[in-house]
């Protein structure tokens, strides 16, 4: 879904678009990964939210998740992909030509 | 909105989330603030060996504080390169400054201007993202004045070492406070959620 061109200069990627994956892709982008819990506390989304988001992004290829043990404790670390980064960088310059198009002629 | 999971996420601030986990490594204020105390003691008591290395095994201890409570985010190779590249510049370039104040006896410590240079680049660099706050500016600003101390008697000759020692240790005290204070304001009181474990 979000690995195909965007034709429509309308076309939003909604999997992407939503502020809370948006920002989950946005937090990813700029470590080499985090885990469950520092992402819910950066984000300030409860666990539910944040677990709901994660499986979208996860299914979509966006991100991957690993989760292992420390000390008996599940821990899961996620990263962003190549292709969640590349969706974050067309997202947002999709948001740009639509800003474009609704810009008053000079 | 047929996203019923997007519900309670409106509020999310994208940019200060990713410039917090982008400077995560940078804003854990007990890692610069254990070893200012270390810097302190070191120069109360004279036994600078000891002291330096307490303050470094305490600093090296301080992340695993943030990450039992915050969770953990590990900074990009890139930004660790960085980090231990410029790490190894200011310890050359203070390490020279202080053979030079050592030496040369200049009127001006060398040390402590390199140190505020030192101090303010790095922390720029470090908190481009976050930014700095007017106290960390000011406190290097300080430390550009105390480079005056031999005018006014201070830091001369054997005192030398004490007084950069307190001035350095007193300038990451007060950063360290500052900056932990702005981690924990963004990412919460640490036991907000005493149940903050993972459960996917």
């Amino acid at each position: 879904m979000s690995a195909e061109p965007q034709l429509d200069p309308m076309a939003i990627d909604r999997l992407v678009h939503e502020p809370a994956r948006m920002a989950i892709l946005s937090v990813l982008d700029g470590v080499a990964d985090a885990d469950f819990v520092f992402l819910q506390r950066v984000l300030g989304v409860t666990k539910g939210n944040l677990s709901a988001h994660l499986s979208k992004l996860e299914a979509a290829g966006l991100v991957t998740a690993t989760k292992s043990f420390v000390r008996d404790v599940p821990r899961t670390t996620l990263a962003i992909t190549a292709d969640g980064r590349e969706a974050r960088v067309r997202h947002w310059a999709q948001l740009e030509r639509m800003r474009d198009l609704g810009r008053p002629p000079a | 909105m047929t996203d019923q999971s997007a519900g309670s996420s409106a509020n999310v601030d994208v940019s200060r989330a990713a410039s917090v986990a982008a400077e995560y490594d940078a804003l854990q204020g007990y890692a610069w603030m254990t070893l200012g105390a270390g810097l302190l003691l070191a120069a109360a008591t004279g036994q600078e060996a000891v002291y330096l290395a307490l303050g470094a095994a305490f600093t090296a201890l301080a992340p695993s504080w943030y990450h039992r409570r915050y969770g953990l985010a590990r900074p990009t190779g890139e930004r660790n390169l960085r980090v231990a590249i410029g790490s190894g510049v200011a310890f050359l370039l203070l390490v020279t400054a202080f053979l030079l104040d050592r030496f040369l006896q200049p009127p001006v410590l060398l040390t402590l201007l390199t140190l505020a240079v030192v101090l303010g680049v790095g922390q720029h660099l470090m908190l481009r993202r976050t930014g700095l706050t007017r106290v960390h500016r000011v406190v290097h600003g300080l430390v550009a004045l105390a480079a005056l101390g031999p005018l006014l008697g201070l830091g001369r000759g054997d005192a030398l070492l004490p007084y950069g020692l307190t001035v350095a240790g007193l300038a990451l005290l007060v950063t360290g406070l500052v900056d932990h204070r702005r981690l924990v304001r963004i990412l919460g009181p640490a036991d907000a959620d005493p149940e903050a474990d993972d459960e996917r």
